[in-house]
């Protein structure tokens, strides 16, 4: 039974499409995980897009529950099974972000910022944003903004967060390591970042052969 | 010849009370603030001409950005004073490493063997979905900005995925060749050049904070 607290993400950049005469629809999928390009047939692709989120309602929290409805819409047959593979197979990661499986995660990825920081703004100074400017603009809070423009310097997330965590301001909530907290608010939020194509996650370390 | 580039990430546009507006952009691991005349005159080294010259100098750039301000504020600033102005800022720019400027001749390709050891490109924005023909659209999922001809979209992606310039570089023909269709793809808004980092180099500060007065 999932965490109430677990969320859903992707792992890969998305290389389009090859046309494939033989597979169904005529195109195989590309997605570079990091260390892999893998090539998808229509509906796992199409399940692994759902594991984004829904670019058009990007502020809810990302679970396995929504996944699964996604791909059902997207006309994904048997939707349940091939969400549940691409998890088996690491393309998408089901995190209980209050658990170590955080820690777990956030080092054994990275995290690709694709879009420009902006904010904040003269009529609201706390407002910060991640977008394109004049075509999408994601809400994300300062914590998660530090850590997103830093993060491509970092070989891993949980890297990024331990030294975001040494100069933030934020107070620490007593009995959770700052770090922590940091990585937890930011994979929470990443799901919009996510879902609106400003962040990509990627297997780091991938010299350290397939996940297990 | 020598050619320009702009180098860093933009982290947004700072508008504090009683202060001038400040323009940050992370390089590395350092994080520096423009003001309006460094950051117009960074945005007009990530530009590119119509049509696009193959390589961009000092004085391509500099004149890109006389056009850019005037354009902005309805005057023709492009005086003595003006342009001035605009190299002390150039200078500026290049002493944080933000334009760097990199002979391209034949036979002067130690500075761009440095240049490439120490920058790497990182795309930015995400596929869109194909496009028409043979192209690929990028942008947001759902909001396609750009329509990418395949050299494009396998420049975008390849040099990417490459640790350094120089690994991008030497699975393109070289970095004469290579350097032109990303300096195309940042002008696009669609990557762009940062520093190699040391991994234990520490974060001096976090830029983003709810206090505006710092």
């Amino acid at each position: 039974m999932p965490s109430p607290d677990s969320v859903v993400v992707p792992i890969g950049l998305d290389l389009g499409p090859v046309a494939s005469p033989e597979a169904k629809g005529g195109y195989l999928y590309r997605v570079d995980d990091g260390g892999t390009v893998h090539t998808l047939h229509r509906d796992e692709y199409r399940a692994w897009r759902s594991a984004s989120g829904d670019p058009g309602a990007p502020g809810a929290v990302w679970d396995r529950r929504r996944t699964i409805a996604a791909a059902r819409r997207a006309g994904v047959w048997r939707a349940r099974r091939v969400v549940d593979d691409l998890i088996r197979r690491k393309l998408v990661w089901e995190i209980d972000i209050m658990s170590d499986d955080l820690v777990l995660f956030a080092g054994l990825h990275r995290v690709e910022a694709r879009m420009e920081v902006l904010g904040p703004f003269a009529e609201d100074p706390e407002a910060f944003e991640v977008g394109v400017p004049g075509v999408l603009r994601t809400p994300t809070s300062p914590d998660s903004v530090n850590i997103y423009l830093y993060a491509p310097t970092f070989d891993d997330l949980w890297a990024a967060c331990v030294a975001v965590a040494e100069v933030s301001p934020t107070e620490q909530h007593p009995g959770w390591p700052k770090e922590h907290m940091l990585a937890a608010v930011f994979l929470g939020e990443s799901t919009r970042l996510v879902a609106s194509g400003a962040a990509v996650y990627r297997r780091a370390h991938p010299e350290l052969g397939r996940y297990t | 010849m020598r050619a320009v580039y702009a180098t860093g990430f933009p982290v947004g546009k700072y508008n504090a009370p009683g202060t001038p507006t400040q323009y940050r952009v992370r390089l590395g691991r350092d994080v520096h603030a423009l003001d309006g005349v460094e950051r117009f005159l960074w945005d007009a080294a990530r530009a590119v001409g119509d049509p696009p010259e193959q390589f961009q100098d000092r004085a391509t750039v500099v004149a890109r950005h006389g056009d850019a301000m005037s354009r902005a504020v309805g005057l023709d600033l492009r005086n003595d004073a003006f342009f001035e102005n605009a190299d002390g800022a150039f200078e500026r720019l290049a002493g944080l490493g933000l334009l760097v400027e990199v002979d391209v001749d034949p036979g002067r390709s130690d500075a761009l063997s440095e240049l490439a050891a120490a920058h790497t490109f990182r795309g930015l924005q995400v596929h869109a979905g194909p496009g028409p023909a043979d192209q690929e659209r990028v942008g947001a999922p759902g909001f396609p900005v750009h329509e990418l001809s395949p050299a494009e979209h396998r420049a975008w992606t390849r040099a990417d995925a490459a640790a350094t310039l120089a690994d991008a570089a030497a699975e393109a023909g070289g970095l004469v060749a290579l350097l032109p269709q990303l300096h195309a793809l940042m002008a696009r808004g669609l990557g762009y050049l940062d520093r190699v980092v040391v991994q234990d180099d520490p974060i001096s500060y976090v830029p983003v904070t709810v206090d505006v007065t710092r």
